[in-house]
């Protein structure tokens, strides 16, 4: 069958949901990821919404689809060029090249800096924590801040759209993960909690995947989690160390004052594209910094670029799920190219 | 109570379209509230609820959510649409509508 040998860089949900059906294929597949483990970002996240699945366990059973794949992990690619035969050729950290006759890239997202956002507080006080932040602390690998575990009637705030929707972070997009995450953060601090009392800021609720209307209900039926429409302006500390928030509940047109032991930011997604994608391998790019395929609907994984193909949330916020159907849609739309 | 007509025959028409060739980074408003969180002046004035009725064509009340406005920009600095809220009020206060008379009461 075939020899052709791809690279793919990244395996987050996207890279290796395209090394699944490109090694079950009969390819060659070298995968080049960043980090020790596979994975990507799910090694970041405790449960995955909307039914609380270990995120861990997902990384695991989607490494566990690939076939012989040629793995290096904990190798970072800070250079792919394209030669005039159409090969590509990628420079591991070590110096040492590999050549590729088809390249996957997935090499997905970075997390909003929250602390780009002054007024929020980010940084400064360090009862204001990220969505990401949180992730860890609810995953036991970063301590909550001690106080809130002896504390009665605890406040938490939740802030949506920071480092979205936001013209001043440069981020017009909206990330689609957040609000979603939001709710599942309410109900999980809820439950961990249960002295404690939860608002969450909105300025819309963007429940679009299967199960997520349902888990807003939840939130709000069972886990009395409140939500008020209106963006947080301010952020700052009282003398007793809580967070002091300033807001208007836009529904009722009446302005917002409240006090808060911890506040949660829904930090955003951003592109986050290595130049020699897009300076050396042509790769266009959306308004939103995103990578762009050749179309939305029928060639969003294809690029200028013969031989080179785009997967997952490199190209905008995607679930999950989303990124390694995407993964495995890159791959099939290679193996049409290769065949015909 | 008075019933509304919504039937947007003056929501995004005439006045309010003079409005937008004087201040067009009004249409990027998604009315979070931010401005009115901010507001220096007091809790009623609101540049978010300004725009809403602007948008269902309600002038005077539009008008009269801007009461009291100092005029000192605070809102634009948060507004995360990049609305140039001082923009948005000037035009409002200080603007002839379709008829020609001065929206200034
Ligand atoms: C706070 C938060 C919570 C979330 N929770 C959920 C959830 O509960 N459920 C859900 O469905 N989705 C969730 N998401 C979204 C989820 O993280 C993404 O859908 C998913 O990670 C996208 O997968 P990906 O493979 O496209 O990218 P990534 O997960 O970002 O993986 C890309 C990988 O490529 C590697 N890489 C990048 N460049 C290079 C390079 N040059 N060389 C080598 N390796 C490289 C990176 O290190 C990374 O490991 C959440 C997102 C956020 C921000
Ligand atoms: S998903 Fe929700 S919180 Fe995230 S950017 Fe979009 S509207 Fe804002
Ligand atoms: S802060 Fe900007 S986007 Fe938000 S309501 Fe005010 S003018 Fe509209
Ligand atoms: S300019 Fe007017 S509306 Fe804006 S913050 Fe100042 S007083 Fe409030």
């Amino acid at each position: 069958m075939h020899t052709k040998k791809i690279a793919v860089i990244g395996a987050g949900p996207a890279g290796l949901g395209a090394a699944s059906v490109l090694s079950r294929n009969g390819l060659r597949v070298s995968v080049f990821h960043r980090e020790a483990a596979a994975g990507g970002h799910l090694n970041d996240w405790a449960w995955l919404f909307p039914r609380f699945v270990p995120a861990r366990d997902v990384a695991v059973s989607m490494a566990a689809e690939t076939r012989q794949v040629d793995f290096h992990p904990g190798c970072h690619i800070a250079g792919v060029s394209r030669h005039a035969n159409g090969q590509f050729k990628i420079v591991m950290p070590d110096g040492q090249t590999e050549v590729a006759d088809a390249l996957v890239y997935a090499g997905g997202f970075r997390v909003f800096d929250a602390s780009r956002k002054e007024e929020l507080g980010y940084g400064i006080y360090p009862r204001v924590v990220t969505s990401a932040d949180l992730e860890k602390m609810l995953a036991g690998e970063v301590p909550f801040p001690v106080e809130l575990l002896q504390q009665q009637a605890l406040r938490i705030g939740v802030v949506h759209c920071v480092g979205s929707r936001d013209e001043k972070s440069g981020n017009r997009h909206c990330s689609r993960m957040c609000c979603v995450t939001g709710v599942k953060q309410s109900i999980e601090l809820r439950k961990r909690f249960p002295n404690s009392r939860v608002t969450a800021f909105y300025m819309d609720m963007r429940m679009f995947g299967n199960g997520y209307e349902e888990l807003y209900l939840e939130a709000q039926r069972d886990w009395q989690v409140l939500f008020v429409r209106g963006r947080v302006s301010e952020v700052a500390e009282s003398d007793e160390g809580r967070l002091r928030v300033k807001a208007e509940d836009t529904l009722l047109g009446r302005p917002i004052r409240d006090e808060f032991d911890l506040l949660v930011l829904m930090v955003g997604m951003e592109a986050d594209l290595p130049k020699w994608l897009i300076e050396d391998l042509g790769v266009k790019q959306i308004d939103a910094g995103f990578a762009r395929g050749n179309d939305e609907l029928v060639a969003s994984n294809r690029t200028p670029t013969r031989g080179l193909y785009l997967a997952g949330s490199c190209k905008g916020p995607l679930s999950v799920a989303e990124a390694w159907n995407d993964g495995q849609a890159a791959a099939q739309q290679l193996l049409l190219d290769l065949n015909r | 109570m008075q019933v509304r007509d919504l039937s947007m025959a003056g929501a995004w028409g005439d006045s309010v379209d003079v409005l937008k060739a004087i201040e067009p980074s009004l249409v990027n408003c998604i009315t979070c509230g931010g401005c009115a969180a901010a507001c220096a002046a007091s809790a009623n004035v609101s540049v978010a609820k300004a725009i809403l009725l602007l948008r269902r064509g309600l002038l005077a009340d539009a008008r009269a959510a801007l009461e009291g406005c100092l005029f000192c920009g605070k809102c634009r600095f948060v507004c995360p649409m990049g609305v140039n809220t001082r923009g948005v009020i000037a035009a409002l206060t200080f603007s002839p509508d379709s008829s020609g008379n001065i929206l200034h009461q």
